[in-house]
Parts: C-alpha cells; structure tokens; sequence
C-alpha cells in the first residue's frame, strides 16, 4: 500500500452540526478506505458520529478525549502509542476534538501543535484537531494556523498559506509570560539549592498546598530536573523560587544561561533514551510547565494543580 | 569453634538494627562513632589524626567495656598508632591480657588477592569467641590502601565482603579513610560500600542485607550515576544473572538517570533488578521511562 506520509490538519468549527459535517464524512471515508480510524472525541460527539456513520466498522474506533492542557508532552505520548500499535498497516486516521485550552496553557500549546508536526512526522498518520472557533481568540487562531500545514475550509482540505516552519515558530515564542503570582513575594526562595535541598524544600512547601500527594511527587521530580539540568547546563546563580495556593503550587527555576537550545526541548522525547532533554521531557509529562528566556536568564516555570486528569484509556 | 551467628534482628527489610544513631531520618548516617552493635560496619572519613584519635578511642574504650576483643589492625608498628589509644583506663592491662590485640594490616589484607581475608576474620572471630568475648571488634584505617586506583577498587570490593561477613558474624567494623589524603571522591568511593557512615561523602550507600542481594539507601540522582555504577561493579551484583532483589526501604530518591544506569547496568549482567519496598516516588519514576530490565516492588 502506497505510503500517504503525515497529515496534520485543522478544523475550526462554529457550532456541533459544522463540527459532525467533517468528523463523519472523514470517519465513514476512513471505514471505506479500510484505514484505522481513531476518533478521540466528547461522549455526546461519539453517539451522534455512531449514529450517523452508515456502514460502521470494526476499523472506527472512538475513545476518550486526550489534550490536557499543560501535559502536551503526555497526550503526544500517547498519540505515538497508538499509531505504533498499527504501524505497518495502512495510513491511520486519528481526529482529536481539542479541549478548551487557558490562557494560561496557550503558550505551551502551541509548542505541542508545532512539535507534532516533528514528532509525527514518520508515520503514516492523518491527524485532525478539532477545535471549538468560539472559544478561541484571534491570537490562538494565527498560531493554529501557523502550526498545521492543512486546514479544512467547506469540506475540503486544503494547503495553508500561514503554516510556518515549525523549528523557526517554536524558536521565536519561547517567550511565556511570568504568572500572576510571579509579581508576588515567594514563599521560599532558594540561592543554588542542590536538588537534594531543592527536593526537600518542594515537599515540605508543598504540603500547604495540600495537593494530592501523587501531584506533590510530580512536582517534587520535576523540580529536581529543572533543578538538575540547571547545576549542569545553566549559568549560576540558580534561583528556585516557590509559591503555595490552595489546590496550587507554583516552582520557578531561573539561572542566568539562555537556557535549552532546541526549541522543542521537553516537548518530545530525546534522541536516545539517556540523552540530552530528558530531564525535560519527563517533567513535561508531570507538571504544567512553561519555558521564558528574559533578561536575567532562563526560566523554567512548574505548576501543580488539583485538577483530575482524564482517564486516557 | 564456630563463630556464633549474631542476634541481630533486621528492622524491616533493611538493616540490621545498626541505626540507632540515626542522623536527620537518615539511618545509614552517624555523627558519633558509639554506641557501636555487633554487626555495626562504620565508615569514619577523617581530616585530622586528632579527630580521628578522638573517634578511635570512643569506640575502642565501648568494645573493651563490652567484653567485645578489639582488633587494632595497623599499617606499622603498633607503637605507632599507641598513642592514639592513650587515654583509655587500663589500655596496658587490656593490651596485656589479650583484650586489645595489634594486628598487622598484612595480615588481612595481602596486597595480591583478598581470597585469603575472610577466612583470616573469619579465625580471629572464632578465637576471640573461644577465648569467651562476646565478639570480634575490629579497628582500621585504610588510607594507605586507598590512594592507588587499583588498590582502591580492590579495598571497595574488600569493604563489601567485610559488611557481608558483619552481617552473618559478631563483628563490629570501624574503617577510616583520611580524606585530607584522599580527596573527597576517592573517599566516597569507599563509603558507599558502607551500613553506616559520618558525614555525607557519599549521597548513597550499597550494603550487604540478609534477604537480598545488597540493600540501597540514600539518594542516586544524574551527579552521582558514575559513581553508583562502579559501586555496583565493585560490590559485584547482580553479576550472576537472573533476578536479584534490591532492598529499596531506606532508598529516598533515585531520578530517572539513576534508575536508566541500573536498568542498563543489568542489562549488562543479564540480570533482572527489583527494587523491593521502594517509596512511591521511585515507583513514579519507573513509570517515566521504559527500563528493561528493572522493575519496582512497592511498599505496601
């Protein structure tokens, strides 16, 4: 079967019926084709597409919505799980309806939608995210579309002019803004910590915020990365500082250094299972986490909070 | 005679009932050199010969109280290390009726193999329980053994037969290594090995245990991997193949590049490594990355 390569595609929709006039013609031509199609989509989407798909086959599956936002790196994660679970099949359709993404997440969001465009690249896969026009800005909707080199317009799929390379978008929006609480005095601030004491302080901190202790435990390793790949890479001093809310803990690593030089850093995994970015790439998938370069340095911001993730499978 | 099997009872999966000296939740870490059990194996990094002095006396007078024989093992001439001891009520009377005995460092450690060495403690453990002590307790300072590489690796693998020999005899250890000599990290190299060390050279520590292959304590992180690895070739696990147990219940912290190295270093072996009654944190970890050939048995 001839290979069809990497398609990742955009849909912007205005209302449920313009969202199922594309998820079902793309589901039953996906059935026809004999192509896996994965629909990952809301419980009520999933009725009407199975009511409205003709011939439904064993080849249509629908599972549960991934996209938590600030996790990018976990649903990619499992994006490549399932495409690896057909490789050597035919192409694989996959249609993700996109979770309502906040302000606060958009940064590291748009990082995800240009890496996959990378990460993806190898498979043989038709990827559509679907995302809800009305609960986008106009910002948002420029960095979609310089983040998927096809977008659905009445019906069709076509080229988009405004896609840009993802390496050079990625490159020039490592610029998250600080949070809110960063303007506020820290709970704690820690002058070159060694991970040991950098750890110690995330625990004992974090017991106010009275996160679940699974959410502590993720904070408390992906502070020792930051913390780590700070003492190794970064330039001193290394400044953690840290902020507790109720249900929200806040830890900040800054070192003087310009900070990782691949813009995709923690966004996908590394080269080779020990090598350069790992660190990263695990605390990607355990805490929110937002990368700025600024004046003083480079900083790493983690963010816990008590939200239940999603059952993924 | 055989020597007497030592009654101590290991404390959960770990260790031996040797922390009682306990230094900030960390029980492999002792700030004072007694009070010192039967089965207690010490690692005592020094700076100054008063210091060490000063340490030496503490644990030779406890031995000595306790109807335990002390084994002085020396580089020189016992006259030299004499002095150190003054100090100690009645030290001539105890030299005298056998209490305390100068053993020459030849003597249990040839410069050739270590073969010969544990059957050398095993004969002075025996003697000393013929001779009605309650157990053997043994003195050394093995900076001259240290400073070579070579000598270094062998005084490691040296250690860990000693901790192994502690843990099925009634032999208590004090091993000092003069880090002003040494230098930090050839030190640490040493006190890895041990139960029980002063100071924090080391941020782990691989030791003998009764119900596995070794117990790992202490903290492995991405600034010590090199340093875990060769402890694990020295002390030889899982050299063997097939599945060895790790004792996990005093390991605090091990990132995902510490847990990458056990994973390949028992890849190496052939070997499948469980990490038995880690902390949830190491199990959160595992759950990271794809290992091979390591797996995680949880506390319960």
């Amino acid at each position: 079967m001839a290979r069809l390569g990497f398609r990742h595609e955009l849909v912007l929709h205005s209302s449920t019926e313009e969202m199922l006039d594309f998820v079902v013609p793309f589901a039953e031509e996906g059935i026809a084709a004999g192509e896996p199609t994965m629909l990952l989509v809301r419980r009520e989407v999933a009725a009407a597409v199975l009511s409205r798909v003709e011939r439904p086959s064993h080849d249509l599956v629908i599972l549960p919505v991934l996209g938590q936002p600030g996790r990018g790196p976990s649903d990619l994660r499992a994006t490549v799980a399932l495409l690896d679970g057909h490789v050597g099949r035919s192409r694989v359709r996959i249609l993700n309806q996109e979770p309502t993404v906040p302000e606060a997440h958009w940064h590291e969001w748009r990082r995800l939608e240009a890496g996959v465009n990378l990460a993806l690249s190898r498979y043989d896969a038709w990827v559509v995210c679907l995302y809800d026009r009305g609960m986008l800005d106009d910002e948002m909707v420029d960095d979609l579309l310089a983040t998927h080199p096809i977008v659905a317009r009445a019906g069709e799929h076509r080229d988009n002019g405004h896609f840009q390379d993802p390496v050079d978008f990625v490159s020039t929006h490592m610029d998250a803004p600080p949070d809110e609480i960063e303007a506020t005095p820290p709970a704690a601030e820690l002058l070159d910590p060694s991970p040991p004491t950098a750890r110690a302080a995330v625990a004992a901190f974090a017991i106010h915020s009275k996160l679940p202790p699974q959410e502590v435990e993720n904070m408390v390793l992906a502070t020792h990365e930051a913390v780590s790949n700070a003492r190794r890479h970064g330039r001193p001093p290394v400044i953690l500082r840290l902020w507790v809310q109720p249900g929200r803990f806040t830890v900040t690593v800054t070192d003087s250094g310009t900070g990782p030089t691949n813009p995709f850093v923690g966004l996908l995994p590394p080269d080779h299972r020990n090598g350069a970015g790992l660190g990263l790439w695990i605390s990607h998938q355990l805490v929110d986490v937002t990368h700025r370069r600024h004046r003083d340095g480079y900083t790493v911001r983690m963010t816990a909070t008590d939200t239940c993730a999603p059952d993924l499978h | 005679m055989k020597p007497l099997r030592t009654e101590r009872t290991r404390a959960g999966t770990v260790m031996r009932g040797r922390f009682r000296s306990a230094v900030g939740g960390r029980p492999w870490r002792v700030s004072s050199p007694i009070p010192r059990t039967p089965g207690d194996h010490l690692c005592w990094p020094f700076r100054r010969p008063d210091e060490l002095s000063a340490a030496a006396r503490q644990y030779v007078a406890e031995g000595l109280s306790r109807q335990e024989r002390v084994a002085y093992v020396s580089e020189g001439d016992c006259t030299d290390v004499y002095p150190g001891l003054v100090g100690i009520p009645d030290l001539d009377e105890h030299v005298h009726q056998g209490r305390l005995q100068f053993v020459p460092s030849d003597m249990v450690h040839r410069s050739d193999t270590h073969a010969a060495e544990l059957p050398v403690l095993e004969a002075l453990t025996g003697r000393a329980l013929e001779a009605g002590y309650r157990g053997l307790r043994m003195f050394a300072d093995g900076t001259a053994r240290a400073h070579d590489p070579t000598r270094r690796a062998q005084e490691v693998q040296y250690e860990h037969q000693l901790d192994q020999f502690c843990c099925t005899h009634p032999v208590t250890a004090f091993c000092a290594y003069d880090a002003a000599a040494l230098g930090n990290s050839a030190v640490a190299e040493l006190v890895c090995v041990h139960p029980l060390a002063n100071g924090d050279l080391s941020p782990f520590q691989v030791c003998a245990a009764g119900d596995a292959e070794v117990a790992l304590a202490g903290c492995v992180d991405v600034f010590c991997v090199d340093q875990f690895e060769q402890a694990l070739q020295r002390t030889g696990v899982a050299t063997t193949g097939g599945t060895v147990i790790i004792d996990a219940t005093d390991l605090e912290f091990i990132d995902v590049r510490g847990m990458l190295t056990l994973d390949r270093y028992a890849m190496a072996g052939g070997a499948t490594i469980v990490l038995r009654s880690a902390p949830s944190v190491v199990t959160r970890v595992t759950e990271l990355v794809d290992l091979v050939a390591v797996r995680v048995d949880g506390r319960s």
